[in-house]
């Protein structure tokens, strides 16, 4: 073998060393990072944590229990707020906006909404909102969330009936059927795994979300219902008690954040499982 | 006339995955001779041809069982060094490949992973492109992109790049059929020039092409050879039946 | 009852075709519009390039620079991307042409769990964990290295707290790799089969043909993957919040604890309680929000190119 052969295999190996380091860089991020978390969350992990209501700054004990309910409450009339509507307009660009160069200009604008900065629905809907009621409330945040998943969901819907072939619309108009029939009883059904993926994605990401709730839903200390009035969220709770001075508040922060990421992950997990069984 | 044989293949098995593919393959490859593999698609006439320059090394899951000898050691031997390997068997695909390079860096590519510079590369890329029938054609547009070509240019360039690099043999795998009639008729002047210099081994589906190009032919079918011998003994008088057949167009 | 279904078509594509316009045209308009709105007092006084070249921070006087949070913004953004892109691009070379298959979806899949983490968690991990170790050694040992250097030296500068431009970077550098990553390769898994092959039949190694073939036939790809993750380093929050430290001022070294734009909002805006203070933040809110939607189009751009070549 000549010398330049030699060295420019050794190059090679070099760089393909390197690039599997680089994959094992990232891991070791994931690892660090999960590997904290399960470790404080399951430590600090209690019923408590679910069942109690908070007790008084500085005073050990108490749990998180406002904050589940509602983070809950939140995230579930987000969906049933913002699946419908990314939905229905994920269906229109697919069935009846694909010839319309300004509705495939709509679709082009929804899909850069969608890495549109969180914070940024916050301060919206804290205009729209907060200001005219003159007070941080649950509806605030349930609509920025809802508003910030429409475009999520809708892509998706638009990228899983693209992928009906065209042969099995054709089909059911030469049965004489209405559009909306055929998208109802059979581009909808075959694309239904595909949606459910996204809906799943779209909760996936709402449920981890902080900075929307910071200034519009705001937070509470105790258990509320109240659409107009603040409410309680796991995330900004999570993020006061970091920041806030007392060692059990960082503990129950743990716990919470253990209980929320496994929560994400399962959804995220749930999602690809969904996709792939469908392919 | 005197024969010398370039690569000799004995025994050659090939399995993908389970899959048998190649089986029990014995052919004579003559030195400065143009081989054409024919057989009916799926034969495992483009599955032969990969095994010569070990291309399918590039995917898992394959095997290789007996020996292609050539410059007398066996290349499907596990310390074959696949990279001069490649250098010294050349391959030209069936669609024309060009890089997103121009016409000049195209050519100049494998040179320059040799190591070769300056006046040198020039020198052997205006070489390559006359060899290969299109410097006259190229030569005011050597700067441009290889895309502005038209589609037999751009084989032609294949080529051209192909023996920039002075291989021993070149490996075609259906070089024209992507191609019009002139371009192809072009194309295959150029591959009877080539044998002067090159031993040739080319895949085609075309009958006609391979009477009028080849010296040798070698009929495939179902992963058999079934026959090889000189080109007009196999399109005038072919020994197995099964040869008849296809040549004369009864199947395939 | 034929009457009935067609009523019902015009009904449902006109209420869909709401939706739609609603999603793509009416939404983004609101908020565009509304950050305007609610920015114009801030534009009326302080203008343009007064309100992005001044440093000013302050309340009490109400005099509002946006400076330090978009400098702040854009360091801490740029040195993420400088970080991650090397890293992503060894990924998606690692996963697309070296790992055997099954390897292949335990990589990915987990390279994609990175991205499922909330950003806070990344926060507060950053915060509990990693401002340690970055305090007590790596930082260290990037001054014992650094600082004796010319020129680059003073960006080694200062007290090493953990809570400063690097320590946000790097955890910002964590979040987009999955992005990045997933898109470069993707791109990678555009390049035909036949021009590799081409390479290696000329007697190409590994390396020169991603170097040569596939890096530059994807190049409008992994640049739409490095400007998508930029886009979403600008507006990430949380993770930033947690390590930036609030401090109002243009970083000068890597170890300055500084600001960003999206820190701002976290920290002041439920503290806003004059109509200039409160419109200031919405007129960074706007800035950000204009420059993210810049920065998307332009990404979106690049890989629609891509795709459009290999079809």
């Amino acid at each position: 073998m000549e010398i330049t052969v030699l060295k420019r295999k050794l190059i090679s190996h070099l760089m393909l060393v390197i690039s599997f380091f680089t994959a094992m860089y990232g891991l070791f991020w994931l690892f660090w990072i999960l590997g904290t978390l399960f470790i404080n969350g399951f430590r600090y992990l209690s019923l408590d944590l679910f069942l109690q209501d908070p007790t008084p700054p500085g005073i050990e004990g108490g749990g998180l229990r406002h904050a589940f309910i509602g983070h809950f409450f939140i995230t579930f009339l987000a969906t049933l707020i913002g699946v419908p509507i990314g939905i229905c307009a994920g269906i229109y660009y697919a069935e009846y906006g694909k010839n319309l160069k300004i509705f495939m200009v709509f679709k082009n604008i929804t899909d850069i909404m969608v890495s549109t900065p969180s914070i940024i629905m916050g301060a919206v809907f804290y205009a729209l909102i907060v200001v005219p009621f003159k007070q941080f409330n649950a509806f605030s945040g349930i609509l920025s969330l809802a508003l910030l998943m429409v475009p999520v969901i809708s892509i998706t819907t638009y990228e899983m009936l693209s992928l009906v072939p065209d042969t099995l619309r054709e089909a059911a108009y030469a049965l004489g059927a209405y559009k909306w029939q055929i998208i109802k009883d059979v581009t909808l059904k075959s694309a239904k795994f595909g949606i459910l993926t996204g809906v799943l994605l779209g909760v996936a990401r709402i449920t981890g979300e902080t900075a929307p709730l910071l200034f519009t839903a705001f937070n509470n200390s105790y258990l509320s219902f109240d659409l107009f009035k603040p409410m309680a969220s796991l995330t900004v709770t999570i993020f006061n008690y970091v920041m806030g001075p007392y060692d059990y508040w960082h503990k129950q922060a743990w716990a919470a954040s253990l209980f929320l990421t496994l929560l994400v992950l399962i959804l995220s997990l749930f999602a690809k499982m969904i996709f792939h069984k469908k392919g | 006339m005197e024969r010398k044989i370039e690569i000799e293949v004995r025994g050659l098995n090939f399995y993908y995955g389970e899959k048998h593919v190649l089986k029990n393959i014995n052919l004579s490859i003559f030195k400065n001779k143009v081989t054409a593999l024919i057989g009916p698609s799926g034969c495992g006439k483009t599955t032969f041809l990969r095994c010569i320059n070990r291309m399918h090394d590039l995917y898992l899951g394959n095997r290789y069982e007996g020996e292609i000898i050539f410059e007398n050691q066996n290349i499907l031997d596990k310390n074959t060094d696949l990279i001069t390997l490649r250098a010294k068997i050349g391959m030209v695909f069936q669609k024309p490949t060009p890089f997103p390079m121009s016409v000049f860096d195209n050519v100049a590519y494998g040179l320059k992973l040799k190591g070769i510079k300056g006046e040198e590369l020039k020198a052997r890329v205006e070489k390559a492109l006359i060899d290969a029938a299109l410097w006259d054609e190229v030569k005011d547009k050597l700067k441009e992109n290889a895309f502005s070509l038209s589609g037999g240019q751009q084989q032609r360039l294949c080529i051209a790049r192909a023996i920039a690099v002075e291989p021993k043999v070149l490996l075609f795998d259906e070089p024209t059929s992507a191609l019009d009639p002139i371009s192809s008729s072009k194309i295959e002047e150029l591959i009877i020039k080539l044998k002067s210099k090159i031993t040739i081994i080319i895949v085609t589906h075309n009958m006609q092409q391979a009477a009028r190009i080849s010296d040798y032919t070698a009929f495939m079918y179902l992963g058999e050879l079934i026959e090889t011998g000189p080109t007009e003994k196999i399109f005038t008088t072919p020994e197995k039946k099964l040869t008849e057949e296809y040549i004369t167009g009864r199947f395939g | 009852m034929r009457k009935l279904s067609h009523y019902l078509e015009i009904l449902i594509k006109y209420f869909l075709c709401f939706w739609a316009i609603f999603s793509g045209l009416i939404f983004p308009f609101i908020v565009f519009f509304l950050l305007f709105y609610e920015s114009r007092l801030a534009i009326k006084h302080f203008g343009i390039i007064k309100f992005i070249t001044s440093q000013t921070w302050d309340p009490v006087t109400e005099k509002f620079g946006g400076l330090a949070m978009i400098t702040g913004t854009i360091i801490s953004t740029f040195i993420a991307i400088l970080i991650a892109a090397p890293v992503s691009i060894g990924i998606a070379i690692f996963i697309t042409e070296l790992a055997p298959s099954w390897l292949k979806n335990v990589i990915s899949s987990a390279i994609e769990l990175l991205a499922a983490i909330p950003s806070i968690i990344y926060g507060m991990w950053g915060f509990f964990v990693l401002t340690n170790f970055m305090r007590n050694y790596i930082e260290p040992a990037l001054q014992f290295f650094f600082v004796p250097l010319p020129f680059i030296g003073k960006f080694f500068s200062g007290v090493p707290t953990g809570i400063d431009v690097l320590t946000t970077s790097l955890v910002l550098s964590i979040m987009i790799i999955p992005f990045m990553s997933s898109i470069v390769k993707d791109s990678f898994n555009l390049v035909p089969l036949v021009m590799k092959e081409s390479a290696y039949s000329l007697g190409a190694t590994k390396w020169e043909v991603i170097k040569d073939i596939v890096i530059p036939y994807t190049v409008s790809g992994i640049t739409g993957g490095l400007v998508l993750s930029t886009g979403r380093a600008l507006g990430e929050t949380m993770a930033v919040t947690f390590l930036a430290g609030n401090v109002t001022q243009v970083p000068t070294s890597l170890f300055s604890p500084f600001t960003t734009i999206t820190v701002a909002l976290a920290n002041q805006f439920t503290e806003a309680d004059t109509p200039l203070y409160l419109s200031s933040l919405f007129y960074l809110s706007l800035i950000l929000f204009v420059l993210s939607f810049i920065l998307l189009t332009f990404a979106k751009l690049l890989i629609l190119r891509l795709q459009k070549k290999w079809k």
